[in-house]
């Protein structure tokens, strides 16, 4: 036993011991921490009725339904509350409150509520106004109150920001509604770059090569996305700006000029090039300029992720025979492998809090998606027993997780909750979908 | 006194004298002869031991000779057979080590050459290789194919090639783009090891993306891990 495994052993106990203490002390304190999330079943249980719509005016888009479908599954999707699903008992409350002008906050408890959000919706030309308001029913108040205005392409918008708002209130932390996934798919024959909401809808082609493009990635500020394409007879390094579609070349040397990540800045990216005669990684400035060489070995090095606070670069690497997941300083230095179960591993996708690594296993001729703890090189596995699934991508806030599926025959994408829990597909497209990238939140 | 003294002597020495005389006169006379043939005979075997030394001594100095001069030439032999050995060797391994130079230089500073605005036709004369499951090694069975390919290009010395480089569907297509490369680029390196300028060379990799055969099979996997090759029709 060399010294470096008796320090990393004494280590472990250490962090074991400051672990098991911690655990308890928490344990002793989290009395009002579970009696919150205890008060509505470890979920707070929300009704929504159908917006109202302006009087006098036919709604018929039928707006006032479509709102209050858009924020229920936009509050059930956050993990941190349960709507209400009776339709017609919501209804026949809120029909109540029409009738008597005032909202009957009993009516709304006895139907298992703590919190009410309601809706008014005015067209006026082509402009869409909305005001929601969020109530707390067991104190008989108004919580929050907002305004929107837009039209019939950011309707869905107007109510996303709402739901983030309402998960902001009662969690602390806004949630994920206002973000984008951008994939690939092969809807016109081609493969092309998509975005669409982070819950599927609103899905957009952005590119048109029609060529092959591949691994399209969100920019941290959430308007460009870099993305891979054969257009110009090279698997060349582009990014397109997702507001305009204009593209710029980035990284465009003789042979691979992908997979590519971004820095958690913006101002970097790690880009798997071959230029040297063999796939290595390597840093540089979006515009493809002071380029930094941090591998050098004869294997295939690609996959590149970076860590959220910028310290480490995760890549796959087959030095040891397979590929593996490695782990170095985002100069190089440091190199460590961090996989060792399985016989081939890619696609690291670091969580936003920096503890943990998504990624892909092949076993038994599938893929799945396993989860790496950082600290404690435990691994779990979030999904089984439903074909291959590819390219884990985190939500912001790390409690999804998107990727893509071909449990029900072509790749398609699908969400799930960061534990595996609640895997559902959130796009169909005839011509599939691989590759999802999360993006941050977007205003 | 004196005088019988005298007497006792002379008596003494005339009694010797006499006896010598007997012993003079009678035995040795015998013996002489004998002596005298057992003299010859010794001398003869003297002789004869001298002449068979000598030419033992000879003998043995003509074998030495010969089994020096059989040494000399057997170690010549040997030298020549070593040093021939050591030519061959020398020349294997000269020869060797300048194909492992060319590998080396291949490997280190063979760098991907792109087609951007080329265009291509296909190369029925140009027949595809396969690869293992997860390698790019040039396989036994290929080597054959290669040399086709290589001495169909030495007789078309004008004649630019791109090899695309494929992988099955059963990878990530990260990982797949880089492998697709790894191919492109042995293949490359194997013509040139046959003696094709890397100038006529250039490479493309398309990762899992192009399969030949669509189906989800191990027999549709097999064909699809392979390195293709098109003539360049115009750079």
């Amino acid at each position: 036993m060399d010294k470096k495994t008796l320090v990393r052993i004494l280590l472990f106990f250490l962090l074991f011991t400051v672990h098991y203490s911690l655990f308890t002390v928490f344990a002793d304190t989290s009395d009002v921490y579970l009696s919150i999330t205890k008060a509505g079943g470890a979920k707070i249980k929300i009704a929504i009725p159908d917006f109202s719509f302006q009087e006098g005016a036919i709604d018929r888009e039928n707006f006032s339904r479509k709102s209050a479908e858009i924020l229920m599954d936009d509050l059930n999707n956050s993990g941190f509350f349960k709507a209400i699903e009776n339709r017609d008992i919501l209804k026949e409350v809120n029909t109540k409150d029409k009738k008597t002008g005032k909202i009957n906050f009993n009516a709304w408890t006895s139907l298992g509520a703590e919190t009410l959000a309601k809706g008014n919706i005015n067209i006026e030309g082509g402009e869409i106004n909305i005001e929601c308001r969020l109530y707390d029913l067991k104190r008989g108040e108004q919580i929050i109150g907002y305004k929107y205005s837009g039209d019939r392409t950011t309707f869905r918008q107007m109510l996303h920001k709402f739901s983030d708002e309402i998960t902001y209130r009662f969690t602390g932390e806004k949630g994920v509604a206002m973000t984008m996934l951008t994939f690939i798919s092969k809807a016109t024959g081609n493969k092309e770059v998509y975005t669409s909401d982070y819950d599927g809808q609103n899905i957009r082609k952005i590119t048109d090569d029609k060529s092959i493009s591949l691994f399209p990635k969100w920019s941290p500020d959430g308007k460009s996305i870099i993305y891979a394409t054969f257009r110009y007879r090279n698997p060349d390094l582009y990014l397109i700006n997702v507001a305009d579609g204009k593209k710029t070349p980035v990284s465009i040397f003789p042979g691979i000029n992908a997979p590519a990540t971004w820095s958690p800045d913006g101002k970097r990216l790690a880009v798997s090039l071959s230029k040297d005669g063999n796939a290595e990684i390597y840093t540089m400035d979006i515009n493809g300029r002071n380029l930094l060489r941090l591998t050098n070995s004869r294997s295939i090095d690609t996959s590149p992720a970076w860590s959220p606070n910028e310290m480490e670069i995760a890549f796959t690497s087959d030095r040891a025979g397979s590929p593996q997941i490695y782990i170095m300083g985002s100069d190089g230095a440091n190199l460590r492998r961090l996989t060792y179960q399985g016989s081939y591993n890619d696609q690291s996708s670091w969580s936003p809090d920096g503890n943990k690594i998504a990624y892909s296993s092949l076993n038994g001729g599938q893929f799945n998606i396993f989860v790496i703890d950082l600290v404690s090189n435990k691994v779990q596995q979030l999904t089984s027993d439903t074909g291959d699934n590819q390219n884990p991508a985190w939500s912001p806030d790390g409690r999804h997780i998107a990727f893509s599926s071909n449990r029900d025959g072509k790749y398609q994408i699908y969400v799930m909750n960061s534990d595996g829990t609640d895997q559902r597909r959130i796009i169909y497209l005839e011509g599939g979908g691989y590759s999802p990238s999360w993006s941050q939140r977007i205003e | 006194m004196v005088k019988n003294n005298v007497k006792y002597l002379l008596a003494v020495m005339f009694i010797v004298f006499s006896v010598s005389v007997f012993i003079n006169s009678c035995a040795p006379k015998k013996a002489k002869v004998d002596q005298a043939a057992i003299m010859k005979v010794d001398e003869r075997a003297a002789e004869e031991a001298r002449l068979k030394a000598e030419e033992e001594k000879r003998l043995k100095k003509e074998e030495e000779k010969r089994l020096k001069e059989e040494e000399m030439k057997r170690a010549e032999e040997e030298a020549r057979l070593k040093a021939e050995k050591e030519a061959r060797l020398k020349t294997e391994e000269e020869r060797k080590r300048i194909e492992e130079e060319k590998l080396k230089e291949a490997e280190g500073e063979i760098k991907p050459q792109i087609a951007r605005e080329a265009e291509t036709k296909a190369a029925p004369q140009l027949e595809d290789i396969h690869f293992d499951f997860d390698k790019s090694d040039i396989k036994t069975d290929a080597r054959e194919a290669l040399q086709k390919n290589a001495d169909w290009l030495q007789k078309n010395p004008d004649i630019k090639i791109q090899i695309e480089g494929h992988c099955d569907e059963r990878g990530t297509a990260e990982y797949n783009l880089a492998l697709g490369e790894r191919r492109a680029m042995s293949t490359k390196k194997y013509l040139i090891s046959l003696g094709i300028s890397a100038d006529r060379i250039y490479t493309i990799s398309y990762g899992e993306e192009l399969p030949i055969d669509p189906n989800h099979s191990e027999d549709a996997w097999a064909k699809n891990r392979r390195a293709h090759f098109l003539v360049i029709t115009k750079t």
